[in-house]
């Protein structure tokens, strides 16, 4: 009885393979010769790629053999095709990844490597070893040192004080006519399908001889390869007769020398404790000067491409690789370059050093590359449930998981409008600043009076940097002498705590500086009936006036206090543990619950800011806007002795000004974020926040307005239609109730 | 137990002074000093008074931060998304990111206590598959 035996899928053709086949062996064990050019079965060349579970450019020589294994190989001449599917088949899980920490990674586990090992270990190092041939593929080196690696499980960093490159030595391939025939192997290519059983029928080599393999020795120098897809005859020529001789063959071996397989030795080059040992650091048996023949089969150059670029002028070894592409393939130039540096040294050129090497030194697929790498995380406030219990859609916003809305937006425009909301802005920047500078410390970071505030005041300001543009605005809230709470922009935050810090050390000033941005919530209370609301948890006796604070308890909470704006109706912030969150939201609502309160979200928050031209820094601001440009040179004292941005203000200021932020109105709806602004047909700006106001009942908007023969024009037309200038705020201009 | 289900937002208090300030505060019984900075401490868990020779001190309550406890059989589950080694010596203050999340961690020879910032903690649960959870 005969016992079928495992098989892999190649080609539609049914495979049997033995233990320890790699695809390749099992392949060429079946007498299948599917791939044109010289084997290296090593991992160098390009020649033995396939695609395998919809993945390709994996390579056969590297890949065992596995029973109802699929294996397609990649048509000759192109690429192969793309997944049918941009997503991932189902039930494919993510690519394993783990983090690696030893003292001494050896990448290679050849004679070199493993002595390399083997003495580390007796140094009493913890030693990791990759190998190839095993299944543990080191695909770049990076600084640290940290070596990325593949492993059956999946993909590695391995972090560690030394880095032994052993990765041994490349064969030299054939570059002749005919060298893209298939039936072609190296020398040790040929040994190993031998040692592993293969028949390769009649065999011929050329230059030094396979061992182990029988053979017939081709005479004189190698002239090139003939055949109909696969070799037949490898024709030589006599040196010293210049008689040509053919030899037939099954398969022809070739034996031209090595050079060190080094692109991971010259990643780790000057990396502190990393080093090359054996022939990953030796030298080069360049080969002849190539006469004819495909000499990068990647990108399918060929002599003649070599010597046509050459006489164009292109002779630096990296102009040639530029403008031919060679070296550029999927073998990284493991078979060209030899022969392109032979190519170039025979033209006279001083030869430069190999190319820089770059991670990654094979194929990858994307989850490979992406395995272990994590999406940048969006921080949730602690009110991120209750929004969502609320029916929020929640959007990211500076860095931020914030709701856009929770789905009525009438509902919560005129909750704010005609009675009270609760809006969550925990996400603000919240810094305390302490010591016995925090006074002039601040007077140098602001380009307004710090030192007239007084305990209880706030003042709304402008973050400039050196060269007097605005990268962030919000409050300085005056606690005590010495003392002040500053807010931020949510997405300035973490950038602005760090502004601070670095000031204070450059300046050398005294000052303690904590961010309490994650710390606190913050809960801001608005609408005309905002402090009935708190009055009901507690807040009755006394609520700070307009841009005042103060510190008492809401619902049990303690909380900071803050009476400003940016709805334009009467609003409190509420700043307090985010430990309290949860219940302050929640007796908000229930105690409110006969008043109208409902919550609202951005989309209606930039509604209702709109109206009353707040600007939102980074959205209607650019990256060079200036306070006067935004409209804003009334938040900054010249007269100050000094500030931060100070000698840009004043030398701009000087300046005509040639753009400015302004409000713009019209009827019907709003043109889009972005909408061209147009004078007279030319182009004049753009919008940057747009909206249509339910209560004023048309269009705003602010814009970038940019100045013509030395004025702001005010016939404007936006998509067609006339937009009024008009001064902001739009709604409430005067402020009435606001400070009611 | 040993695998945490989630994390939990901690109570401690935090101290910015003066270095020489921080110096002084003494541990309380069952707690811990993190000394984040020189000039910054973590004191778990929170403390009702604490005195510190700094009268420009901020000494705050701190809700930032979620912690939960890792036992010793956890961590090579945890140094195999770390990209920087745990230290060896016990007790251990150290700080650095997990699977891209920023951390602090209490070493001890027990285990591991993780803090994270409370507004990530949702992402270092999944990145852990804490409770089952996953990104």
């Amino acid at each position: 009885m005969t016992r079928p035996g495992k098989v892999i899928d190649f080609d539609g053709t049914q495979v049997p393979f033995e233990a320890g086949d790699t695809v390749l062996t099992a392949v060429f064990r079946a007498g299948l010769r599917p791939w044109g050019g010289c084997l290296c079965a090593d991992g160098d060349c390009p020649y033995c790629l396939v695609t395998l579970g919809g993945v390709s450019y994996v390579r056969a020589c590297r890949t065992s053999a596995v029973e109802g294994m699929k294996v397609a190989s990649h048509p000759s001449g192109g690429y192969p095709p793309l997944p049918s599917s941009t997503r991932a088949p189902t039930g494919e899980s993510a690519v394993g990844f783990e983090m690696v920490h030893c003292d001494t990674v050896v990448i290679g586990q050849g004679r070199s490597g493993r002595e390399a090992a083997a003495e580390a270990e007796e140094r009493g190092r913890r030693v990791v070893t990759l190998d190839a041939r095993a299944g543990t593929e080191a695909v770049g080196v990076y600084p640290g040192p940290e070596v990325v690696a593949r492993t059956p499980e999946g993909m590695a960093r391995i972090f560690s004080e030394e880095v032994v490159v052993a990765t041994g030595s490349v064969e030299v391939q054939p570059v002749c006519p005919g060298n893209q025939l298939a039936g072609i192997l190296t020398r040790r290519a040929a040994e190993g399908l031998a040692a592993s059983g293969v028949d390769l029928g009649r065999v011929v080599s050329v230059g030094r001889p396979p061992e182990g393999v029988g053979h017939e020795p081709a005479q004189g120098r190698l002239v090139g390869f003939e055949g109909e897809g696969v070799v037949r005859r490898v024709v030589t020529r006599d040196e010293e007769t210049g008689a040509e001789r053919a030899y037939p063959c099954d398969t022809a071996v070739v034996g031209l020398g090595s050079g060190p397989r080094d692109t991971l030795a010259r990643m780790a080059h000057g990396l502190p404790g990393a080093r090359a040992v054996g022939s990953a650091a030796g030298h080069l048996d360049r080969p002849p000067v190539p006469e004819a023949g495909v000499v990068c089969p990647c990108s399918e150059v060929t002599v003649d491409d070599l010597r046509s670029v050459w006489d164009r002028g292109f002779h630096e070894l990296e102009l040639i690789k530029r403008s031919t592409l060679a070296g550029t393939g999927a073998c990284q130039g493991a078979v060209c370059m030899p022969h392109v540096r032979s190519f170039v040294a025979a033209g006279g050129q001083e030869l430069p050093p190999s190319f820089t090497a770059r991670p990654v030194v094979t194929q990858i697929t994307m989850g490979e590359a992406a395995a272990g790498w994590y999406h940048h995380p969006d921080r949730r406030t602690a009110l991120h449930d209750e929004h969502l219990a609320l029916g929020a859609r929640m959007e990211r916003s500076g860095g931020w998981l914030r709701p856009w809305t929770y789905g009525d937006a009438d509902r919560e425009y005129w909750a704010v409008r005609s009675g009270v909301s609760i809006c969550d802005v925990s996400t603000l920047g919240k810094i305390l600043v302490s010591g016995p500078d925090a006074d002039a410390f601040l007077e140098r970071i602001y380009p307004t009076c710090i030192s007239p505030l007084r305990p209880g005041r706030a003042k709304y300001v402008l973050v400039l940097d050196e060269r007097g543009y605005v990268f962030d605005d919000g409050l300085v809230c005056r606690e005590g002498a010495n003392r002040f709470l500053l807010t931020s922009t949510s997405a300035g935050a973490g950038h602005f705590e760090m502004w601070l810090s670095d000031w204070a050390e450059a300046w050398k000033v005294d000052v303690r500086i904590l961010d309490r941005t994650a710390s606190w919530g913050a809960i801001n209370v608005t609408g005309p009936r905002s402090g009935e609301l708190l009055s009901r948890l507690g807040a009755a006796d006394w609520l700070p006036p307009f841009m005042g604070h103060t510190e008492m308890e809401v619902a049990g909470v303690a909380c900071r206090v803050m009476r400003l704006s940016f709805t334009g109706e009467i609003s409190y912030e509420l700043h307090h543990q985010a430990s309290e969150s949860r219940h302050l939201w929640h007796a908000l609502m229930e105690s409110g619950a006969d008043l109208g309160v409902w919550p609202h979200g951005l989309e209606v928050l930039e509604e209702l800011r709109l109206e009353k031209g707040h600007i939102l820094v980074g959205v209607d601001s650019l990256p060079d806007s200036t306070p006067r440009r935004l409209g804003h040179g009334w938040a900054v004292r010249m007269d100050k002795a000094d500030f931060l941005g100070k000698p840009a203000v004043a030398r701009t200021s000087r300046m005509e000004l040639d753009r400015l932020l302004v409000g713009l109105e019209m009827d019907g709806g709003p043109p889009p974020q972005g909408a061209i602004l147009r004078v007279k047909g030319d182009y004049a700006g753009f919008v940057t926040s747009t909206t249509w106001s339910r209560v004023l009942g048309r269009s705003v908007m602010l814009a970038w307005l940019y100045a013509r023969d030395g004025a702001f024009a005010g016939d404007i037309l936006i998509d067609g239609r006339p937009a009024r200038k008009v001064a902001v705020p739009f709604y409430d201009p005067e402020g009435s109730r606001v400070r009611a | 137990m040993s695998v945490p289900e989630r994390f939990e937002r901690l109570e401690a208090t935090r101290i910015v002074a003066d270095p020489g300030a921080l110096d002084g505060i003494e541990s309380p019984d069952d707690g811990r000093l993190m000394r984040l900075a020189p000039d910054d401490l973590l004191v778990l868990p929170a403390l009702a008074r604490v005195d510190v020779a700094d009268r420009y001190a901020i000494i705050e309550p701190e809700a930032g931060f979620s912690a939960a406890w890792f036992g010793r059989s956890q961590l090579a589950r945890l140094q195999a998304v770390s990209a920087w080694e745990f230290p060896r010596h016990r007790p251990a203050v150290a700080q650095g990111h997990l699977a891209g999340i920023p951390v602090k961690m209490l070493f001890d020879e027990g285990g591991v206590r993780v803090l994270v910032p409370a507004v990530l903690a949702h992402h270092l649960e999944e990145r852990l598959g804490l409770g089952d959870r996953r990104e």
